[in-house]
């Protein structure tokens, strides 16, 4: 497998403190890799060792085959591009001087690519405007242009929609998928919003106070996934009963509402409840969230 | 190391506060110019105006590098160059 990003028994501590405990993670080439995890779990640690920034106390990683010890380290580096916590912009310059800038450290002597780079985030109509007269949105998307300097590989992102509204959330997402796509950029994106975040992952990995808990890929997700039925009935005690009979797994949402984990026959189902005079109002099929996912994996974590 | 010199004397060139204290610094020295000027009616030698508006400039550039610095540091600038540079 060709991977991108592969850490080895990572860890990283403050003090006393372990923030990273022994994390295996494995980003393959050309995917959306979500890294989920509540607040304090190391997530944005994790990004910082990737980046260079720290370094790890135990462990290793590799970037496109090369390990963090190697010599070459430093010029592979420069394919990743990233944001951590927030763009680093130059909020009293224009979007195309803050992309000059970005030029200028990277080495880069041709400023042709400015405006390529600008089209993509669709800022070249607002390439002379002032980053600080910019909408958070557009800041993040000249993050996001200023991370595409040098043409990475790789580009890490850390909350990259975190305060956004709705308009710039789907401008972010439809960024990320279009430079996926056509670029075949592989990305790292930490966030909290699970719900977007599973409309572009193509893989993810649940991080849970410093250890990676699990890694699984969009598809294994899916699999994986409770299909449940929801159920709106009159009866609710005569519904119980019947599916304590039958054995079937099953939830108390409210005075008329149950969710049953199984997939059943639903005419048997109808026909049995109504002959104990149990009328069914409502019939939903629906699919576990990457949210509950998340919060039954890391609740199934928190108790082992 | 020159790349960084050269990214960083780019934001200087379009940092509004670098312009203003230049400006600033000159108008120091045109008004202790004209004090000393007025005040003892010689004409002042370039070199000693020099020297004697030197104390100025180190109060400028003190408040000049504070404040061009902390921005790189609040704006994540510095992070971002040890990400690409490192």
């Amino acid at each position: 497998m060709d991977y991108v990003l592969e850490t080895n028994n990572l860890r990283k501590k403050y003090r006393r403190n372990e923030v990273l405990i022994d994390v295996n993670m494995h980003i393959e080439k050309g995917a959306i890799y979500g890294l989920i995890g509540k607040n304090g779990a190391g997530k944005t640690t994790l990004i910082r060792v990737i980046c260079g920034l720290q370094k790890p106390t135990a462990g290793n990683y590799s970037i496109c085959g090369v390990s963090n010890v190697s010599k070459d380290i430093s010029k592979t580096r420069k394919k990743i591009g990233a944001i951590i916590e927030s763009p680093s912009l130059c909020l009293n310059m224009s979007a195309e001087d803050n992309l000059k800038k970005q030029y200028k450290i990277t080495g880069i002597p041709n400023l042709e690519g400015i405006h390529d780079i600008l089209k993509i985030v669709k800022l070249d109509d607002k390439k002379n405007k002032k980053v600080k007269n910019f909408s958070l949105g557009m800041k993040q998307r000249l993050g996001i242009a200023i991370a595409l300097v040098g043409s990475p590989d790789f580009i890490i992102l850390d909350e990259p929609i975190n305060g956004l509204d709705p308009e710039g959330i789907i401008e972010i997402r439809e960024l990320i998928l279009k430079l996926n796509k056509e670029k075949g950029i592989t990305f790292l994106i930490s966030s909290h919003y699970l719900d977007e975040l599973s409309k572009i992952a193509t893989c993810y990995g649940f991080l849970n106070d410093g250890k990676i808990v699990k890694e699984i890929s969009k598809k294994e997700l899916e699999q994986d996934f409770k299909k449940k039925i929801q159920i709106k009935i009159d009866n609710v005690k005569e519904c119980v009963r019947y599916l304590e009979e039958t054995r079937i797994p099953y939830k108390i949402i409210s005075d008329e509402v149950i969710d049953i984990y199984e997939k059943i026959n639903v005419t048997k189902l109808v026909t049995a409840l109504s002959k104990r005079n149990c009328i069914v109002n409502n019939f939903q099929e629906k699919d576990e969230t990457l949210e509950s996912y998340y919060l039954n994996l890391i609740g199934g974590a928190e108790n082992d | 190391m020159i790349k960084l010199l050269k990214a960083g004397f780019f934001r200087l060139r379009k940092e509004a506060i670098f312009w203003i204290f230049i400006l600033l610094s000159i108008i120091a020295s045109i008004f202790f110019l004209n004090l000393w000027n007025s005040q003892y009616d010689i004409v002042v030698e370039l070199d000693k105006i020099i020297n004697e508006y030197a104390i100025f400039i180190g109060f400028f550039i003190a408040i000049f590098v504070s404040v061009f610095v902390g921005k790189e540091q609040m704006y994540g600038i510095i992070r971002n160059k040890i990400i690409v540079r490192t």
